[in-house]
């Protein structure tokens, strides 16, 4: 039975693209982009680490190509940190399912991190911007984030059945 | 991947399938908005109609001088035997999302493909030059803002038609007017408009007005900050402008220096 978590992830990563771009009031000052929570690598962390065997490295590579889409970035920038992720996900999924919620936001925190830094990375190579400390902040939030993701999700994983 | 995508154009098509299959998403991010924004309409449309056909009145009496004033540039031109400047095809837009990136400055508009926009079309608002076309769906396309750190705009002085370039120093940041020297007549509050330089705008459209002009006759440079004209983080409809066919025009001479126009 691969389908049903597959179609889940496919669902709930299309709820994260929405909240992903829905934009900021108008009169939202722009530096408040940095505090919003990648809701893509929860979506994408809670299902390798719940159905490893269903999402893998491929869907999340889609998955970032389909970020890169709807952000604008360079194609491919964020399909490579979700692949990074996906991988780190699935040789850790035993122990983070064995982990409380605050060690598995903990965890969060250092993948955003690491994604971010690359992102950056790549955009000081592309168009030589400058770093930013403030990058810092979509970690910290998104992590902050997490109990919620899971906290929504984690019903999702009881009806689809008592295998996951 | 990511070095051919900025490198190259080769996967322009792949961002167009990839844009087409996502524009649901970004229709349903911008639902609460254009709900919203239906409500505010429903309640201002009495008043506004009432004036906008005021506004209206007072444009066609403006218009009526300035078909008048185009029959004379037409016949002034034919006198200097020059071509006749080539007007694009325009096509209103609706701003329907907004990069969620703090480091990049762009827009989202509810036309693509499908509309005959395509890739390098300017973006006008209002108010002043908005951006270019750099990504198009089937039903949506991405603006690239002249405040984006990848932008460059050529621009001349409207005042003495002295030529210039405003690249952009990222979102909300002013435009930087670089490689302008002490000896270069350029005042706070002069307007910018678009040159025709590079192909890409089409020339005479307001850019920008500068702002700050630093910097003594002992420095190689003065530091010219720009105000983009155009309230880039709150556009709500904008205008593209396309060519017909696809090619582009050579909007390869420079601007001459505007003669003042009567105050209306």
């Amino acid at each position: 039975m691969m389908a049903r978590p597959l179609l889940a992830f496919w669902l709930t990563l299309g709820v994260a693209l929405v909240l992903t771009v829905v934009a900021l009031p108008p009169l939202a000052p722009p530096a408040l982009g940095w505090f919003r929570p990648q809701w893509a690598v929860l979506v994408l962390l809670f299902w390798v680490m719940t159905a490893p065997e269903a999402v893998g490295m491929v869907s999340a590579w889609i998955a970032g190509l389909l970020v890169d889409s709807v952000t604008g970035s360079l194609l491919g920038q964020h399909a490579l940190t979700y692949v990074l992720i996906a991988w780190a996900g699935l040789s850790l999924h035993r122990r983070l399912r064995m982990y409380s919620l605050v060690q598995q936001a903990l965890i969060v925190f250092l993948t955003v991190l690491g994604a971010e830094v690359l992102a950056a990375l790549l955009l000081r190579l592309a168009r030589g911007q400058a770093f930013s400390l403030a990058l810092l902040w979509a970690p910290v939030v998104t992590a902050l984030c997490w109990p919620l993701v899971y906290g929504a999700l984690a019903p999702l994983r009881r009806w689809l059945g008592p295998s996951l | 991947m990511v070095i051919a995508d900025h490198r190259t154009t080769a996967l322009d098509t792949v961002r167009t399938v990839f844009a087409t299959a996502v524009s649901p998403l970004i229709y349903t991010a911008h639902l609460p908005f254009a709900g919203l924004a239906v409500l505010r309409h429903w309640r201002a449309t009495s008043e506004e109609n009432v004036r906008l056909s005021q506004e209206l009145s007072r444009q066609t009496i403006a218009l009526q001088r300035l078909s008048a004033l185009e029959a004379e540039n037409t016949r002034l031109r034919a006198l200097l035997g020059s071509a006749e400047r080539v007007v694009g095809r325009e096509r209103f837009a609706a701003v329907i999302g907004v990069t969620p990136d703090p480091r990049r400055s762009q827009l989202i508009v509810d036309r693509g493909d499908g509309q005959g926009i395509g890739l390098g079309d300017a973006v006008l608002g209002a108010e002043g030059l908005v951006g270019q076309i750099i990504e198009t769906g089937a039903l949506s396309a991405r603006v690239l803002l002249i405040d984006d750190l990848a932008h460059s705009t050529p621009v001349v002085v409207l005042r003495n038609g002295l030529r210039a370039l405003a690249q952009g120093q990222g979102p909300g940041a002013p435009l930087s007017v670089p490689y302008l020297s002490s000896q270069d007549d350029i005042r706070l509050g002069d307007v910018l408009v678009t040159s025709g330089l590079g192909g890409r705008f089409p020339p005479g459209y307001p850019v920008a007005r500068v702002v700050s002009v630093e910097g003594s006759t002992s420095d190689a440079f003065l530091a010219v900050r720009a105000e983009p004209l155009a309230p880039l983080r709150r556009l709500q409809d904008v205008v593209v402008l396309s060519v017909a066919g696809g090619k582009r025009p050579p909007w390869d001479r420079p601007l001459a220096p505007a003669p003042q126009v009567p105050e209306s």
